[in-house]
């Protein structure tokens, strides 16, 4: 039975998953309410017309009699409604938004692996030569950018010159047109959100590749007569992808956080945008749900990246 | 006496260093008959090692091979290209290594990293290439070969991995197989396992094995023929029959007394050898050992000694070898010098004169 | 303390004090040699210099608006043109610089004041304290930090300098404390905190005497790394316009107003992002160097 022990470490960690959310969200919807003032206070309303939509959202009930609803609600999935917009549904706004996100974040990290694992391998077999020279200087720039300046980059040139370049012809246009956008809208944002990891993860391939190199198992794989691309991609590269996987946790945490400023330079209708636009409007129903959405998708990519580790190192087994 | 399989000439390997040149290997010359166990022995550094990569063609940086021939069959592998001396390479010659956990690769099914060679070089189809797989690792005596086939090398105890590194090794049928220090890693029963297995294939299969190891002992049970190297030359060569009876050279003179043996009547002291193996960016002028020789003579400190026959299918680098050799009834005789033989080159040994 | 122990810790401390002596001018021997590192270390002084320069003056006010025609590209006299409201960039560009170095730095202190002492308690006691303190590090590391310092300033209501730079310390004070836990694990296994400890000495004094300095080195090595990672998060909260409030410029707000403005004029987006892209560069480049100078074991 090998998979006996694979799926109950799945069910313990989705049970820590549930856990997790239950608790940041409780923080989140605790502390947010406790806080004084309401949305609604920015509108210039009478004394009984406030009174009115406090109750009509049960705002003017005890904080606990609120709380106990929300988990209730929370336990079937229902996050309330939005009280600006009024009347609107949360948990399919932020699920569809979580899905754009996710989206764009998957096509990043693909970037970040890629783009990294490439560049770090290059600059590892040519090392001390011009191309690992200007790989690994651009990693240290790459990894002091932060994403909103590697995107402003970016839309200066595919946004900005090219479009005065081609008169107009090509370039790319700021904004989204669909839900999901297509591959050319959302291949940009995901760059700009990839490329500052992209940095991290070309110096520690590059670094665990010397590593690699050295060891026992590649002159044996030499001393067989293999071709020295065999060598580096079946004996080097999988055993340099170790350490790699081991940051992908953190990467995923790095690139949904990015997100929030990505998503917001490019009009992106994901869970980042509706963050920020709901703290500024002070939707704190949506900005609770949102946060929880973030904590459950934190904790999925999480596992998916564990349960990524025996795959790639057979010695790791749950 | 039909051409040897294996015939290395002057052969020279430097590292480019930081500090210097290290000249690790400097004029080795040696040959392999076909179907022979020659072991190469020497404290670590001696360069047998580096001479049993320059074989494979992987020298590790820095070093470079800067001088010599390596005829393999007729055919010099140091000129040839890249691709060529890949295609030798896992096909005629074959090389195991000291530590066979870091030596097989963490993440790759044992069964398939003794397939590979046959991938490599036969085109042969994975499936096959599996099943034979399974066949060579029942061959070196893995039980449950099928099994073990399919785990992962840190599954399988260190001597399954050595016999895994050798079921490798032979994957390709090799008319030469490189063992380098094939037992130092593993338990003394399990190493006497592995010597055991290596012996029966070098009588089934005909393979020719070259043996480097820093072990006497593992030398005097496989092998017919030794080298004995020091500071990356040979300073002795000959069948193991006379040189563990009648070493010429001090160092190997030495080598032997400070091993334990059970075979000698009269108790012994052991003894290690004083001082250390010279630095090789500046090697000693004149004789490599001589800072550490107790019968060194005068011409040691000046002039390289060169390896002269000594007895028949003996060689050795000594001057204090050849002095007495002439100074008693020439060149051929061969000399006894076991201690207490009463006779030989350096006689029972004294006070060694120090100066 | 009381007796007569004083005789053996000094015994003891000389050669210690000796050795570290030796370390920081090991270390700094180690830094010279470090172009990059000194090219950045000098950058940042300049820096620095412009910072408390804005203080006292700009070029021009940094709130007034139409001081230049708006969108105004580079004039001799404002050399990095004017913005969106017609305000001179180079000025704002001054006090930005201001505001990042007051963020960067202070939230470190925070760090520092935070995660020292705790890392310390729990990494010597183990414990009930360390128990707590890893489980608290976990759920931090579990949780994407940006998020975090965000829903704190909304908590903290919006937000004055203070706020900023307390939300970005709540969400990067644990890799200190779990550094210098690691560091203290480590060192009070160590002969000297055996014989300060013989010897009679207190707690706190082996805590602060014995284990911190020899525990400096990684400190400061990690605080500077620190640095630029709170900058970034100042930026990245300003940007979405939820750190600091205009009008005062922060690089982060001044990027964003230039991204409204990228097709009109690219220039007003420029300034802030190369000023923050090499303030954070060259503090990486600091760090890297002073990791090198204050751990030669770690280079390769």
């Amino acid at each position: 039975m090998r998979w006996r022990g694979t799926l109950l470490y799945i069910g313990q960690r989705l049970l820590l998953i549930v856990f997790t959310v239950l608790a940041v969200s409780s923080i989140v919807f605790i502390g947010i309410h406790r806080l004084p003032g309401s949305v609604f206070v920015s509108e210039r309303l009478r004394a009984s017309q406030m009174q009115a939509l406090l109750h009509q959202y049960g705002l003017d009930r005890p904080l606990w009699e609120q709380y106990r609803d929300f988990l209730l609600g929370l336990l079937h999935g229902d996050l309330g409604i939005s009280y600006v917009n009024q009347g609107v549904r949360i948990s399919p706004l932020v699920g569809r938004e979580a899905l754009v996100s996710a989206e764009v974040g998957a096509l990043a990290l693909l970037f970040t692996i890629g783009l990294g694992m490439l560049l770090g391998v290059l600059a590892a077999i040519r090392q001390n030569t011009w191309l690992d020279y200007l790989f690994t200087s651009t990693a240290v720039v790459g990894y002091s950018m932060p994403n909103f300046v590697v995107a402003t980059f970016l839309l200066l040139v595919f946004a900005v010159f090219l479009q005065r370049a081609t008169g107009g012809m090509l370039y790319y246009q700021i904004g989204w047109t669909g839900t999901f956008g297509s591959l050319g809208e959302i291949s940009i944002p995901a760059f700009a959100l990839g490329f500052p990891y992209a940095s991290v993860v070309a110096r520690l391939t590059r670094a665990s590749m010397l590593e690699v190199i050295r060891q026992d198992y590649i002159r044996t794989a030499r001393a067989k007569g293999l071709p020295e691309q065999l060598v580096i991609v079946r004996h080097a590269l999988r055993n340099a992808l170790i350490p790699v996987i081991t940051i992908l946790g953190p990467l995923v945490i790095g690139i949904l956080t990015g997100s929030v400023v990505i998503e917001n330079i490019f009009g992106i209708p994901g869970l980042g945008k509706e963050f920020v636009q709901s703290i500024l409007n002070r939707d704190y129903n949506i900005v609770v749900g949102v946060f929880t959405m973030y904590a459950a998708l934190v904790g999925i990519a999480n596992l998916l990246v564990d349960l990524l580790y025996p795959l790639v190192d057979p010695r790791i087994r749950y | 006496m039909s051409p040897p399989l294996l015939e290395v000439r002057d052969l020279r390997i430097r590292f480019f260093t930081e500090d210097g040149e290290v000249r690790a290997v400097e004029g080795v010359s040696f040959d392999l008959q076909e179907g022979e166990i020659l072991g190469i022995v020497g404290e670590s550094g001696c360069g047998k090692s580096m001479t049993a990569l320059s074989i494979m063609g992987l020298v590790p940086e820095p070093g470079r091979v800067t001088g010599g021939e390596i005829r393999f069959k007729g055919r010099d592998l140091l000129s040839m290209a890249p691709d060529e001396v890949r295609d030798i390479r896992g096909k005629d010659i074959a090389m195991i290594f000291q530590d066979p956990l870091s030596s097989l690769n963490p993440v790759l099914k044992t069964g398939f990293q003794v397939a590979e060679p046959m991938l490599a070089h036969q085109r042969a189809d994975k499936r096959r290439a599996l099943a034979r797989a399974v066949e060579l690792l029942r061959q070196v005596r893995v039980p449950a070969a099928e099994q073990r086939a399919r785990d992962y090398p840190f599954q399988l105890s260190g001597g399954m991995r050595q016999r895994a590194m050798i079921a490798m090794g032979l994957a390709n049928a090799p008319s030469m197989l490189i063992a380098d220090e094939p037992t130092t890693a593993l338990d003394v029963t399990v190493q006497a396992q592995i010597l055991d297995l290596l012996r029966t294939l070098n009588r089934e299969t005909r393979t020719a094995i070259v043996l480097i190891t820093h072990n006497l002992a593992v030398v005097a049970g496989l092998c017919s023929r030794v080298i004995v190297m020091y500071a990356g030359q040979i300073v002795e060569e000959g069948s193991v029959f006379d040189l563990f009876e009648r070493p010429q050279h001090p160092y190997t003179w030495l080598l032997l007394r400070s091993v334990p043996r059970l075979d000698r009547t009269r108790p012994e002291r052991l003894r290690s050898i004083e001082g250390l193996p010279p630095d090789l960016i500046a090697p000693p002028p004149g004789c490599r050992f001589h800072p550490r020789c107790p019968f060194r003579i005068e011409p040691c400190f000046t002039e390289p000694p060169p390896l002269q026959e000594v007895g028949p299918g003996q060689r050795a680098a000594c001057w204090v070898t050849m002095r007495r050799a002439h100074e008693e009834m020439g060149a051929a005789t061969l000399l006894d010098v076991r201690p207490g033989a009463g006779s030989g080159v350096h006689g029972p040994i004294r006070e060694p004169h120090r100066g | 303390m009381g007796g007569r122990p004083i005789a053996i810790t000094t015994f003891i401390a000389e050669p210690m004090a000796q050795r570290r002596a030796g370390l920081w001018t090991d270390a700094w021997r180690r830094l010279r040699r470090n172009r990059l590192a000194l090219v950045a270390a000098t950058y940042l002084l300049g820096l620095v210099g412009v910072a408390i320069l804005a203080v006292f003056w700009t070029p021009y006010s940094t709130t007034h608006q139409g001081i230049v025609l708006p969108y105004q590209g580079p004039t001799p006299a404002h050399p990095l043109g004017g913005d969106s409201l017609g305000r001179d960039i180079l000025s704002r560009l001054m006090e930005g610089a201001q505001i990042s170095l007051l963020v960067g730095v202070g939230t470190q202190v925070v760090v520092l004041a935070l995660g020292v002492p705790l890392g310390l308690l729990a990494g010597y006691f183990r414990s009930w304290l360390d128990a707590a303190l890893s489980l608290l590090i976990n759920i931090f590391y579990g949780v994407p930090d940006l998020l975090v310092a965000l829903i704190l300033i909304v908590l903290l209501g919006h937000s004055g300098l203070g706020q900023i730079i307390f939300a970005i310390a709540v969400t990067r004070w644990m890799d200190m404390a779990r550094l210098v836990r690691g560091q203290a694990m480590s060192l009070r296994e160590r002969e000297f905190v055996e014989a300060a400890r013989s010897c009679g000495s207190g707690t706190f004094k082996i805590l602060f005497r014995h284990l911190l300095p020899n525990a400096l080195g990684p400190i400061i090595v990690q605080a500077t790394l620190g640095i630029p990672q709170a900058i970034l998060f100042e930026a990245f909260l300003s940007f979405l316009g939820l750190g600091v409030q205009p009008p005062t410029p922060s690089w982060g707000s001044m990027a964003a107003d230039g991204v409204q403005a990228i097709r009109i004029s690219p220039h007003i987006v420029l300034a802030p992002t190369i000023a923050l892209s090499v303030t954070l560069m060259a503090f990486n480049f600091v760090g890297d160097g002073l990791r090198d100078a204050l751990d030669p074991r770690q280079r390769r």
